[in-house]
Order: structure tokens, then sequence, then C-alpha cells
């Protein structure tokens, strides 16, 4: 039996800003986001996804005793003692949502969704996409590019790069914007427009050096001005990025007094199919972190 | 045999034996790369779920031979420990080269050997002046090795290893956050350390092109074949998913080089390739004492040798979690010899079906071997002149 079919692609497209932290940072940025250790580009941990889906489903410990359902999918620990043996690990599975597309500011079209062949190549599985190879200093761009005009330099940040126009971008584009805005032909037609691949090192470049960094002070109550070493740089991910994960179902293990009928597919069904509207990482109460969860089918 | 790759969809976390859980410790650690045992559960766990009707006894059956790295089609072996590296040339990437050979009979370092029938084993053509010998890549090329291998001189060399380092390791703080309250539970702190498989650019090179490291792995499914050409699996801690896809011409990687013949030679080195499991510690079980001499048959082969001496790295620890139905819990810790770990053999008898050892097991317990462990590379050694014994 193949086990392929109960595993889906999901995409996080940020709402607003998402700041998924990793604690207080050693360098300029008091509290940096969570990033890949060896390429150093943004990521959100399989844990941070998995976590706040099984809160949107109200997993709370109470209800995955009740609920055979929600414990399948997201597992139950025997609070009783700490022996995992008498835990049930859940079936749903979900691997780390990594960055695909990073909007940066651009001179023509407002601003690019960039992205680079390594990042393509790890999407590429099973979508059969033919992913350009690029050369230093240069980016693929698809024909119907705003991001350059009369001539063939795009400017992204303070970069100026050669382009070229390749219909592998088209393909790229077509594969992404189809599964992010399903439903709208003009965001698709905006995303078309808007696609820039670029070698993988201008992406790191552009992943260390364009994310959000706010500057934030605390106000004394009392004083009515900034209390006493109250400043601090906060790191997100902005608006309109896309990042993608895989979610896979695992054997579903169930109570074995349980005659509730637990498969796979229903699994995935009712949790993992559907458009979701979460809220991940840190600074909530700012509205940060609001993204949109899409689960599609490979 | 089928033959697999495994690219790891989030880093993988490779445990080591140190408790983890409530009371017990709040950190993850990881070891540098994944043991046998963890890929060859969870390929049996992958076959088990399939058909679950099979018994733990029939799942052990199945022979699952690995874990190598593979990078940009090539197939890498951990580092042999018979090289001590002098140094790197940074701008071409060629390495100088010391041997470790086993010294004459009574030449010892004035320690005494667990055997009296071994010698020490020292770098040969040792420089005057102090030096600190350079790590260098965790992982050498297939090539490299072959080269390396099939050379009987013990004279200082100059080559590219074109090695391979092990994976990064990435360190990750988790938190619970609590549904009720939207903060972090209480004393639900805890780090875990994965290993990242992108491929590391070295010191000043372009992050032009990344590329991803994998897992190859040589299965033998015996009877019970279910599993289709792609897969995902669990693996290690904290179920991190891998992407396993069937490879079918990589049985280049998994044979012994053209090139290297080693049946023409009376000294016989044996590298560990996987860490190995002996009844006897670092000492195999096949050999045994006659006449004052470590001598025994190498497994699978007709093949007679005399142990002259080993260079052994330090013990590894394995332990684990074991889902087999009535022993479901943490395993038994026990001491593994370090993959990389080298013994020369003096060849007393046969020689001519060594090909055929290449990557088999060489540990005493054959279901060790089914588990991955013990799998040998196999090469020439002739040593000084003076440590010439045969």
């Amino acid at each position: 039996m193949d086990n392929t079919k109960f595993e889906k692609r999901y995409w996080i497209h940020t709402v607003t800003p998402l700041h998924v932290g990793t604690g207080r940072g050693v360098g300029y940025i008091d509290l940096p986001i969570a990033r890949e250790k060896v390429t150093n580009w943004p990521c959100i941990p399989g844990s941070a996804v998995k976590g706040v889906v099984a809160d949107h489903f109200g997993a709370t410990e109470e209800e995955r005793k009740k609920n055979g359902l929600v414990r399948a999918a997201f597992g139950t620990a025997n609070a009783s003692d700490s022996n995992e043996a008498n835990s049930t690990a859940g079936s749903l599975v979900f691997t780390d949502a990594r960055i695909v597309c990073l909007p940066v500011r651009s001179f023509y079209g407002t601003f690019a969704w960039v992205t680079s062949p390594f990042c393509l190549e790890r999407l590429k599985r099973d979508a059969g996409m033919d992913v350009p190879s690029m050369s230093v200093g240069s980016a693929v761009l698809t024909k119907t590019t705003k991001l350059v005009r009369d001539g063939s330099r795009l400017y992204l940040e303070d970069l100026d790069l050669d382009c070229k126009r390749d219909e592998k971008a088209d393909a790229c584009a077509e594969l992404i914007a189809g599964a992010v805005f399903a439903d709208s032909p003009e965001w698709q037609a905006i995303f078309r427009e808007r696609l820039a691949i670029v070698n993988d090192d201008i992406f790191t470049f552009l992943c260390e050096s364009g994310t959000e960094v706010s500057a934030h002070i605390r106000i004394d109550e009392a004083s009515g001005t900034v209390a006493d070493g109250a400043l601090w740089y906060e790191e997100a991910l902005p608006v309109e990025a896309l990042l993608a994960g895989t979610v896979w179902c695992d054997r579903v293990y169930r109570n074995k007094n349980a005659n509730d009928e637990l498969t796979k597919e229903k699994l995935l069904e009712n949790f993992c199919s559907k458009p979701l509207e979460l809220q991940i990482g840190g600074k909530a109460s700012t509205g940060k972190g609001q993204v949109r969860c899409l689960f599609q089918k490979l | 045999m089928r033959y697999f790759r495994l690219t790891p969809l989030s880093p993988l976390i490779a445990r080591d034996s140190r408790p983890f859980g409530a009371g017990q410790g709040n950190r993850v650690r990881s070891m540098d790369w994944i043991s046998p045992s963890v890929i060859a559960g969870a390929v049996r766990t992958a076959v088990w779920k399939e058909k679950d009707t099979l018994t733990p006894e029939q799942l052990k059956t199945i022979e699952v031979h690995g874990a190598f790295p593979i990078a940009d089609e090539q197939i890498y072996f951990p580092r042999p420990l018979d090289a001590l590296i002098r140094k790197v040339e940074k701008e071409t990437g060629i390495a100088d080269i010391l041997r470790i050979r086993p010294m004459a009979r009574g030449e010892g370092l004035g320690v005494p050997m667990p055997h009296e029938s071994l010698v020490p084993s020292a770098p040969v053509e040792m420089p005057e002046e102090d030096f600190k010998p350079e790590r260098s890549d965790d992982f050498w090329s297939l090539e490299a090795m072959a080269k390396w291998l099939g050379c009987e001189e013990d004279q200082r060399v100059l080559m590219r290893i074109d090695g391979l380092p092990a994976p990064v390791k990435e360190d990750r703080t988790n938190v619970t956050i609590l549904p009720e309250s939207g903060a972090a539970e209480d004393t639900k702190l805890f780090t875990t350390t994965g290993l990242d498989f992108v491929r590391r650019p070295r010191d000043g090179e372009s992050k032009g092109r990344l590329s991803q490291m994998r897992i190859g792995v040589r299965v033998n499914f015996g009877d019970y074949t279910l599993l289709a050409g792609r897969f995902l699996v669990p693996l290690g801690g904290e179920r991190r998913l891998a992407e396993t896809v069937e490879s079918g011409d990589q049985d280049k990687f998994w044979k012994a080089p053209d090139a290297l013949n080693v049946r023409s030679g009376k000294g016989l080195r044996m590298v560990l390739a996987t860490p190995a499991l002996f009844a006897k510690g670092w000492l195999p079980g096949w050999l045994r004492e006659e006449h004052g001499n470590l001598t025994g048959t190498i497994p699978g082969s007709g093949v007679s040798v005399r142990l002259v001496s080993a260079v052994v790295g330090r013990w590894k620890p394995l332990s684990g979690w074991s889902y087999e139905r009535g022993r479901n819990g943490p395993k038994a810790l026990r001491r593994m010899v370090p993959a990389g770990s080298v013994y020369f053999f003096e060849v007393l008898e046969g020689g001519a079906e060594l090909s055929t050892l290449w990557l088999r097991s060489v540990c005493d317990s054959a279901q060790d071997g089914r588990d991955g462990f013990g799998l040998a590379l196999w090469g020439l050694w002739s040593g000084r002149e003076s440590a010439r014994c045969f």
C-alpha cells in the first residue's frame, strides 16, 4: 500500500508580520526569528504549526480524553505519571514550514516574491517542476513580469541584477499561485507578475537583510516617557511571505476499547483540508502572526 | 537488495543515550550521525505499518544496511582513523597525511597491550616538530577511500580527500503554550538538537548553489517486500520525517571499486564503515587465542587471519526505544566500536573471496549485522619494513 496519499503539502501565507522567535538574540536584534541553521533562511518549526493547529481544533487535554478523533490526531499525554509508554502519539505529523517566497521591495512593481533554485528544488517533489539553473548576479522572471521596465535590470532592495524571462519561471509561478491563491484569479495574476528567482547566495542575503525589524519602547505609566532600558528591536517575517511544509498521517493509534471508525482519510479530511486562519508565533496581542494555512493534495 | 535514499524534511534528532523527560533532563542532544539501528527500526516499523500481522521476529529478518551520506551523486564513508592529517591546503584541498601503521615488535611505546601478540600502531615518518593534527572532514568520498585502502605503502602522502563535513547541529528551544491562558506552561521548557542535512558550504565558499545531503540505505526485505518506491518515515527523535525514495542505480555505491584489488595482499586492513558491536568490547568475537596469537576466520569467508594491531576510537553509546510488543520501553545501553576504527590483520590462509566482503557485517551476532552494525571496508597494508612479520 502506498502511503503517499496520506500526505499533503501545507502552505503558510502571512497576513500580518510573523514572529516565531528563538528567545533573546546575541546580535543587534534583541528578538530574532527562527531560522534554518545552514541556510539561515526563516522557517517555522513543525512543532509550532502542529501546536497551533491542535489549539485551533480545541484539542485541550480534556477534549483529547473525550473526543477520539482529536486524540487520534494530536495524541495525549498520560498525566498521572511521566512514563511515555502510557501516552498515545498523535497521528498527524507536521514537518517544518520552509520558506518558498520572501516578499522583497522592488523598484518596479512595488515588491517581488523572491525565491531561489534550492527553495524550488525542495518544493519540486511530486510536482515534476523544471527548476531553472542560475548564475551569480542574475535573476529569472516570468513572461508577464512587472518587476522590470524597458530593460533587463531588476532592482531588489539595493541590489541590481541582470535578468531574463523564462517559461520555467512561469511554470513555477503557476504551481505556487495555483496552490496559494486557488480561489482568486486576480491574485494569481498579481503573483505571476511578481515572481523572481534569484541565486541561492542572493536569496540568503535577502533573507538576512530583507526581514522586518521594528524598534519598540515601553512608556512608563508614571512619567509618560520611555521606561529606562525599555528599548528593543523585534524581527518578523514580512506580510505576504510564503512557506511550505508537509503534513503526513501516520498509523492511527486509538484506544483499544474505542469502537469509533478512525481512519487516516478521516483525520486528514477533518483537520487538514479546509483553509485555516491561524495565529502562529509570539506577539499575538500586537497583531502579529495572523496567517492563512492552506492544504494541498499531492 | 533494494537501495533507498532518505531526504530529511526537518532536522533529524539522532539522540544519544542521555535521559530526557519530566524530572530527567530538559535537553535532547544529538549525536553526529544516525546509528544504523535507527534506520533499521524506521524501515521495519514502516513495513509493520503496512502489514501489522508480522511478528517482531519476522521483521527482524529484514536487513537494513547503512546509513551513509550521499551528496552530489557521491557516497561517503566515515573518516578512517589510520590517517593522521597534518595539514590541509585551503586553496587546493590537498591534505598532507601520515599513515598510522603497526610498530615493530619490541619497538613499543612502553605501554602494556591488551594481548601480548599485539603491537601498538603509530604514525610513520612522524616529524620532529610538534603539530596539532587537523580534524578535517568527518566523511571521505568512496573514491578517496578506495585510494587510501588500496595503497600498501606506509609513506606520507599528499592527496585530495574530497570530504564531507557531518551535518550541522541546530538547537531549538520549545515551550508548551497553554490554550487556556495563551501563556507558556510552567516547567515545560526544553531544548532539542537536530542535524540539518543541507550541505554546509566550506569557509569562504559561496552558498551560490546549495545542495541536499541524503542518507543512503541498502535493504534486503527477504520475504516481506511491501514498501512502495516512495514513502515517508519518521526517523529519530520527535518524529521528524524523512522522504524515502528508491533508487535503482545505487548498486555502484555499495560495491568495492574495481580499482581496489585487495586479493593480492598479505596484510589486510579492516575499516569499520558503521559502528560495530562485539561481544568482547573492541575485539571481534571471531578472533580466538591460538598459540599465543589472536587468530580467526573473517565471517562469511574462508579467509583466516591473525590480528596484528588495531586503531580504535573511543566507544560510543547505543541505546534506543523499543516498540516491540511486550518489550516497549528504553533499550539497555551498549557500547559501540566507532565507525572509522581500523584493524590490521596478517592473512594466514585464503584471500580470493575478499571482494565479496565489502560492506558486509563483521559483528559477532547475525542480528547486529541485520541491523546494519559493523559493515566493513577492506584494504591493504604492508607496514614498515622492520614491522613485517610475514
